[in-house]
């Protein structure tokens, strides 16, 4: 049986669909058999950033009304074979399937793939409901910001109610300049107020802009630090252990703690 | 007249007080009173019992921690000495004298872990939360709020005329503070001191100081109202 995470925020447009194709290209690169499930019915994205838009027939309102078999509305990738993406309706809205039905998608899903990613719309309604109900793990995307990491934090105490246990977060996009000067949350912060897992933090990066409008994922891209950081984080998920190299050492917390821990 | 039963917490867990003089009924319907008042919050407590005195009978003791057991406590001999057990006894003692018993509820409320946001907590008596209070969280007691953490979101002590209420935390950085009806002016003056705070309102208004000083005023206030 394959692992089902659900990528969440709360906020909006904090990168959760950047952080779920970048993700689950990582892991397929990685050799894993992956498949990414955009929950955003009504607003879809995942196909364009993955590059797919143009090969949707069928969707996943489709696939739980039983208008088409699943294997029929999974659209391969472009560059794996392991890879596929279940996209959302765009004509109909969150209410259109269920929490008990998206469990029971997801569990068919997880029966083929090793990894199923699944790309949780903003906000805590129905979408949310739809998209943690068939998740085990949870990874919360949030940025350097009060209102992110305010929202991150109702998030994991929701994920925590709902038993989705140990929820970890990312830190994306991180201005390092304006975390010195004292315009940004810094790391320690964050931590003290969501006390959780940080499995990784992302750096801003214009080349995601480029890569999403291209549809290629930047994982795909050596010169990415965003991508390369998003393959990290793709490695600590499947299990490796991988140096957190992007904590600066310093005697904040973080730094105290690597010291402890022998890290620098 | 002292009760017949009595609980104090120590470091060991709770120690059951029986008076010497006590009726062996007396001592029973005491122990199952305080039980009762728990509304289940000393489970998961160790305990055991002091015999002020000539000491207790065993069958006698056998029948006292028959009751206890019931109320889910756990005799100190079987320690397993598990976190979460430590943490309940060692709630439980801090829940069993709540600020002098200055609250018409004396039933508590534990909570075991940080207040995220959008969580709200609310009781007539007392509140306890072992972990933080974030930002958006909110925490609305009739008598103290006690957080063993940060404050960073709202918290409402002494809520419905009770002038004695009040926040203990370790750091106070709130978003919202009210206490016995006196709304704080944020931020609240930082104080540095290694140890627990507290907010509270005494003759000069809200002030926010080292838990000590908080137990003056209480001590002093208190000689005044039973001269
Ligand atoms: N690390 C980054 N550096 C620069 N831009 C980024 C980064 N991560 C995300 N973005 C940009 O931020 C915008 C929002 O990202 P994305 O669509 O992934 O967020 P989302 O959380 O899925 O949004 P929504 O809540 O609307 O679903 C996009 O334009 C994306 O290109
Ligand atoms: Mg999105």
């Amino acid at each position: 049986m394959g692992e089902v995470i659900v990528i969440t925020s709360g906020k909006g447009g904090v990168g959760k669909t950047t952080t779920t194709a970048n993700l689950g290209t990582a892991m397929a690169l990685m050799g894993h058999k992956v498949v990414l499930v955009d929950t955003d019915i009504g607003l879809r994205n995942l196909d364009v950033v993955m590059g797919l838009e143009n090969r949707i027939v069928y969707d996943l309102v489709d696939v739980v009304h039983g208008r088409c078999r699943l294997k029929q509305a999974l659209i391969k990738d472009k560059r794996f074979d392991d890879l596929y993406l279940l996209p959302a309706a765009q004509t109909k809205d969150k209410t259109a399937v269920t929490p008990p039905q998206m469990a029971e998608l997801c569990q068919e899903l997880a029966t083929e793939h090793e990894f199923v990613l699944i790309d949780c719309p903003a906000g805590i309604e129905q979408g949310f409901k739809n998209a943690i109900a068939g998740a085990e793990k949870a990874v919360v995307v949030t940025t350097p910001e009060v209102a992110a990491v305010r929202d991150a934090d109702r998030v994991i105490g929701l994920l925590e109610a709902a038993e989705v246990s140990n929820p970890g977060i990312i830190i994306n996009r991180l201005r390092s300049q304006m975390v010195k000067k004292g315009d940004m949350m810094d790391m320690e912060d964050i931590m003290d107020i969501l006390a959780v897992e940080v499995m990784g933090v992302v750096p801003e990066d214009e080349y995601i802009i480029v890569s999403t409008n291209r549809g290629e994922p930047a994982v795909l891209d050596r010169n990415s630090r965003a991508g390369q950081a998003f393959y990290r984080i793709a490695r600590r998920l499947a299990g490796e252990s991988v140096p957190m190299v992007e904590l600066a050492s310093g005697n904040g917390f973080m730094g105290r703690l690597r010291r402890l821990i022998g890290l620098s | 007249m002292a009760e017949a039963v009595s609980i104090k917490g120590t470091r060991n867990g709770l120690v059951i007080r029986v008076r010497p003089d006590a009726s062996f009924d007396e001592v029973k319907s005491g122990l199952l009173r305080l039980m009762q008042q728990g509304c289940g919050f000393f489970h998961g407590a160790h305990f055991s019992f002091h015999w002020e005195g000539d000491g207790g009978d065993l069958g006698r003791e056998r029948e006292l921690e028959g009751i206890c057991r019931q109320y889910g406590m756990v005799p100190v001999e079987k320690w397993s000495g598990s976190r979460a057990e430590a943490a309940a006894a060692s709630t439980a003692t801090l829940l069993a004298f709540p600020s002098g018993g200055r609250c018409d509820h004396d039933a508590a409320l534990f909570y075991p872990a940080t207040l995220r946001s959008g969580q709200e907590l609310e009781r007539p008596g007392h509140i306890v939360v072992m972990g933080d209070v974030n930002p958006g969280a909110r925490v609305v007691a009739g008598g103290d709020v006690i957080v063993i953490g940060t404050v960073r979101g709202e918290v409402f002590a002494g809520c419905g005329g009770n002038p004695h209420g009040r926040v203990v935390a370790f750091f106070l950085r709130p978003t919202a503070l009210v206490v016995a009806g006196v709304q704080a002016t944020l931020p609240l003056p930082e104080v540095r001191y290694a140890g627990p705070v507290a907010a509270f309102v005494d003759a000069g208004g809200l002030r926010v100081a080292p838990l000590s000083e908080c137990y003056r005023t209480a001590a002093s206030d208190s000689e005044a109202s039973t001269a």
